[in-house]
């Protein structure tokens, strides 16, 4: 009787041993099977792409995040497509569809003395020279690298107009070699591990266009802006007395204007091109100091001669703003008429430069012509014909 | 008495039992997808469906989107946390932007109207804090006379000028320079998806550009929200000529 309870106790015994043995295997293989459990999970991340357009070069990710602690002094970037996921350790596909960090360099005050280390396809490597003080939140720069292009994310480019999601795991380490991670799978224990996502996507295009333009008349009265009102034809008499005439004891002046809009940045070129003062007998009142080109020049009455002036008050004798003056026409007293330079106001030649007008919407100068007769000046009706020409420039 | 002894060793054993192979399923049956695929679409499918999954059946051309045992569909959230249920979440972080693959010529510009256009872009987060979407662009630009000229922008919001150079944009509905553009649509409603327009771009007849701009956010994780963007363009009599060209870079960020 003894004996069969003996053997009995050693039945039931065993029995428990067993049951202890299978639950203990039980509560310890799920254990075995997580790894990395014991990595923390860095907070508040983020990746900004300074782009997310499809294959575009020269992109800078900013990489933010809040570590557990501190002690940190390397860590990995790797990304996977679209196909793969963010869990640190899980299966990452990289194939074409993720960035390129061949080319990347890297700042951060996060380690000290931040350098990349392994880069590539998917994956960079960043370690410091010492280790990480702080846990507050931290950002990694990554400058130059290349996105994803449309034709390897065809996961997304197959529906039209989708963009792409790809992801990203951030994995840091307590020493300078990534402590023992071999790759995307298998990461090591890792201090802090996390995933990102982030999405490239095609750009919108918009397209418009803006004509040249250039408006530009001559008025003999001030022209609005753009010429659209108070142009009135540019008819000058020089003279004085009843009726008008030229003679040896003045220096007779009038006055046109030139109106000028443009958008052309280059500028606009005016030029003036013409006549003397001719009569029909062919007789003719001079240029100023014989048509020489570095006036400005005095024109004395008593001394036949012809020319042309603009004055130098701004706001009154030319616009505010958008007309510059070339030098020898710039005068509040003297004149020139040039018709010895290549660029003359007479000849088959392109005229001779007076003013430029910047992109305006209302420049215009005030042209002052005069001229005075000799005594030995042929009598007759003299006529100067002048042409104002506008180039732009764009 | 004997007989309950007898009934608990019973029960241990069962139990001991039941743990050693019911627990490491559990553990697995997080991470046990495959990937495979589908003609010229990839997708990802679960070796096997729990209640709650999702599978992806595809053809050559096609997927279709399944769920086995879903109790609900639609967002919970209190003060601190959100929760999503459905098909049509993902089980990770998850960041989409939808953009159209389109080029809009909004022909001659003109200094007496105004010329504009809108395109549509759509956001979906999941498992996200939010997100935010910013202009990566700098503004439409054009090369005349090697010069390259960038349309002036409004540094805060600005009604439309004719005859003034104003390039800019907004995210909501316009009746000024014309009807166009609309609100934020959120998709299939507003109770699982919650994308706002940002500051600065979410005021009726209100335009202005800056690069680098939040343009558009959640302040959680959301379903679909199609924005559309309404582009304005003026020009003054000084704006440079030539071909005006804007590729409208979106940036979205996820916040995790």
């Amino acid at each position: 009787m003894k004996l069969k309870h003996k053997i009995k106790d050693i039945s039931s015994r065993a029995k428990y041993l067993a049951s202890a043995g299978i639950l203990s295997i039980g509560l310890v293989a799920p254990l075995a099977l997580s790894s990395s459990a014991n990595a923390a999970t860095v907070s508040s991340r983020s990746i900004q792409m300074s782009t997310a357009a499809q294959g575009a070069t020269g992109v800078t990710y900013t990489v933010t995040f809040t570590p557990s602690g501190t002690s940190v002094q390397s860590l990995v970037l790797d990304f996977c497509d679209s196909t793969s996921s963010p869990i640190p350790g899980a299966a990452c596909a990289t194939g074409a569809g993720v960035p390129d960090f061949t080319s990347a360099t890297v700042s951060s005050t996060f380690m000290t003395s931040v350098t990349a280390g392994t880069k590539g396809l998917g994956q960079i490597k960043i370690a410091g020279t010492a280790a990480s003080t702080s846990s507050t939140a931290q950002t990694i720069t990554i400058s130059n690298v290349t996105n994803p292009t449309s034709a390897a994310q065809t996961t997304c480019t197959a529906t039209n107009g989708s963009g792409c999601t790809f992801y990203g795991r951030v994995y840091t380490y307590g020493n300078a070699t990534y402590g023992t991670y071999s790759s995307a799978t298998s990461i090591g224990s890792a201090v802090d591990t996390g995933g990102f996502a982030l999405a490239t996507s095609q750009s919108i295009t918009i397209t418009a266009t803006v004509k040249e333009s250039l408006t530009f008349c001559a008025s003999k009265t001030q022209p609005s802006a753009g010429c659209t009102t108070g142009v009135a034809a540019p008819a000058l008499t020089l003279g004085h007395g009843s009726p008008t005439a030229l003679d040896s004891t003045a220096v007779d002046a009038d006055t046109a204007y030139f109106g000028c809009s443009t958008n052309a940045n280059g500028n606009v070129v005016v030029r003036i091109k013409g006549t003397v003062p001719t009569s029909p007998s062919s007789n003719t009142i001079p240029a100023v100091s014989a048509g020489g080109s570095a006036g400005p020049y005095s024109i004395t009455a008593g001394t036949a001669a012809f020319g042309l002036r603009i004055g130098t008050v701004s706001g009154t004798d030319y616009s505010a703003s958008g007309v510059t003056l070339t030098a020898k026409y710039n005068s509040a007293t003297q004149y020139s008429w040039d018709t010895t330079s290549a660029t003359n106001n007479t000849g088959l030649g392109a005229g001779d430069q007076i003013a430029t007008v910047a992109p305006s919407s209302d420049a215009w100068a005030k042209l002052n012509f005069a001229a005075t007769a000799a005594l030995t000046t042929p009598a007759g009706i003299y006529t100067a014909s002048e042409s104002l020409i506008a180039t732009g420039t764009f | 008495m004997g007989i309950n002894i007898i009934r608990l060793k019973r029960i241990i054993w069962y139990l001991s039992f039941l743990l050693f192979f019911s627990v490491p399923m559990l553990f697995t049956g997080l991470v046990k997808a495959t990937t495979t695929s589908c003609g010229s679409i990839n997708c990802v499918t679960e070796s096997s469906v729990s209640p709650g999954g999702v599978v992806n059946a595809c053809s050559t051309n096609y997927c279709l989107n399944a769920s086995l045992g879903d109790t609900g569909i639609g967002n919970s959230s209190s003060a601190n946390y959100q929760a999503y249920g459905g098909y049509t979440t993902t089980a990770d972080p998850y960041i989409e932007l939808v953009t159209p693959n389109s080029v809009t010529n909004v022909g001659v510009l003109s200094s007496s109207s105004t010329a504009s256009t809108t395109a549509q872009f759509s956001v979906r987060a999941y498992l996200a804090s939010g997100y935010t979407v910013t202009n990566g662009s700098p503004a439409p630009s054009a090369v005349s006379n090697g010069i390259t000229h960038y349309l002036t922008t409004p540094s805060t919001p600005t009604a439309s000028i004719i005859g003034t150079e104003q390039f800019g944009i907004n995210l909501v509905a316009n009746t000024s320079p014309s009807t166009i553009g609309s609100n934020p649509q959120q998709l299939p409603s507003s109770t699982y998806s919650y994308g706002t327009a940002a500051t600065g771009y979410n005021t009726s007849n209100l335009y202005k550009y800056v690069q680098g701009d939040i343009i558009a956010q959640s302040a959680s994780s959301s379903g679909y929200t199609t924005y559309t963007v309404t582009y304005i363009f003026n020009i003054s009599n000084t704006t440079p000529s030539g071909f005006y060209n804007f590729s409208h870079t979106l940036i979205a960020t996820g916040y995790y």
